[in-house]
């Protein structure tokens, strides 16, 4: 038998992935410049949640697949001097699904938000719309750093198109 | 495979004048909210670098194979830009003026817009007839620190200014 890889050729030839090719944005008016695309640095997504089942039997224990658990998106974003990001994301909770003294319906306290995986010569390699509504809370976090105010925003994925 | 010529004279005479380094001009647009001819850093300015471009390669490795391919790509800002002084203190001047239009230096913040203070710079290589062959587009250009030299004791020569202007896009190519 021989190896499964067995030269440097084979690394050589493939054209890996590079982990900063991807897109984000929200189509959101209120977002201003930001609109068109979102000032995120990273971004973390649910591919598939998958939950096992185990029971015990004589001798071992054994897992069989469930169902899945709820999906969810993680954004790291900068904000501009504006404070552009904050504000929005603080309407977003305040306004549009706390607004009117009840809590919104998942219909209404949804966006909708586009995630976009590139090639290395930019061709969309796939594209996910979801419907999110954010989840935990959102601190500004003020230091005493040469850097950009930078927060965690946590979405759970409401549906997708 | 076509042949392997060693260069000889003849193909070195063939290729025309080599360029000169010290063959060159600044054209420094001041910014918007500084109100100085910049022409007289033209006139000063001893020695300009170039930005180097470069890749951030990535590394693969599957046990023992390793393996590169491009990663981000970038270009070094700032650039280092030296002045001669002169007695009339223009480099200190323009410079001190362009600095507190980005930072109000007496209270210690930022003040103005980008609009203000940001500005273009283009660096033209000359021939040897003194015309532009090549030019280094700076956009975005702002102080990002100004060292005004050391005074001693023996030194004759002039006093240099040395600056790091940091910039926001470069492009170089023909005139």
């Amino acid at each position: 038998m021989t190896m499964f890889l067995e030269s440097k050729e084979e690394v050589y030839n493939v054209e890996w992935g590079r982990s900063w090719l991807w897109d984000v944005r929200f189509e959101d008016r209120s977002l201003a410049v930001f609109n068109k695309w979102f000032p995120a640095t990273s971004v973390t997504i649910n591919k598939f949640a998958l939950e096992a089942h185990e029971f015990s039997a004589p001798y071992s224990t054994f897992s069989v697949p469930k169902g899945s658990t709820l999906f969810d998106l993680k954004i790291n974003f900068l904000d501009d001097v504006k404070l552009t990001i904050e504000k929005w994301a603080s309407n977003w909770v305040n306004n549009e699904i706390f607004g009117n003294n009840c809590v919104a319906t998942l219909e209404r306290a949804c966006k909708r938000v586009t995630v976009v995986r590139y090639t290395q010569d930019k061709d969309i390699l796939d594209s996910n719309v979801y419907h999110v509504f954010p989840r935990g809370s959102l601190y500004f976090e003020g230091s005493s750093e040469n850097s950009v105010p930078t927060s965690e925003l946590e979405f759970v994925i409401a549906g997708t198109e | 495979m076509s042949k392997i010529l060693r260069p000889s004279v003849e193909h070195l005479r063939g290729l025309g004048n080599f360029t000169q380094g010290f063959r060159w001009g600044i054209v420094h647009t001041p910014p918007p909210g500084l109100k100085m001819n910049s022409e007289g850093l033209n006139f000063r300015a001893v020695s300009c670098g170039i930005p180097e471009w470069s890749s951030e390669t990535m590394e693969i490795q599957i046990r023992e194979f390793k393996s590169k391919q491009p990663g981000m790509t970038s270009i070094a800002s700032p650039v280092p830009l030296e002045f001669f002084e002169t007695e009339d203190n223009f480099v200190h001047e323009y410079f001190n003026a362009w600095k507190t239009l980005v930072v109000n230096t007496k209270k210690g913040y930022v003040i103005g817009a980008k609009a203000a203070y940001m500005t273009n710079m283009v660096v033209f290589r000359l021939n040897s007839m003194d015309e532009p062959i090549w030019k280094y587009e700076f956009g975005g250009v702002y102080p990002e620190s100004v060292n005004k030299g050391q005074l001693d004791a023996q030194t004759g020569e002039p006093l240099t200014i040395a600056t790091n202007l940091a910039f926001n896009f470069f492009n170089d190519g023909p005139p």
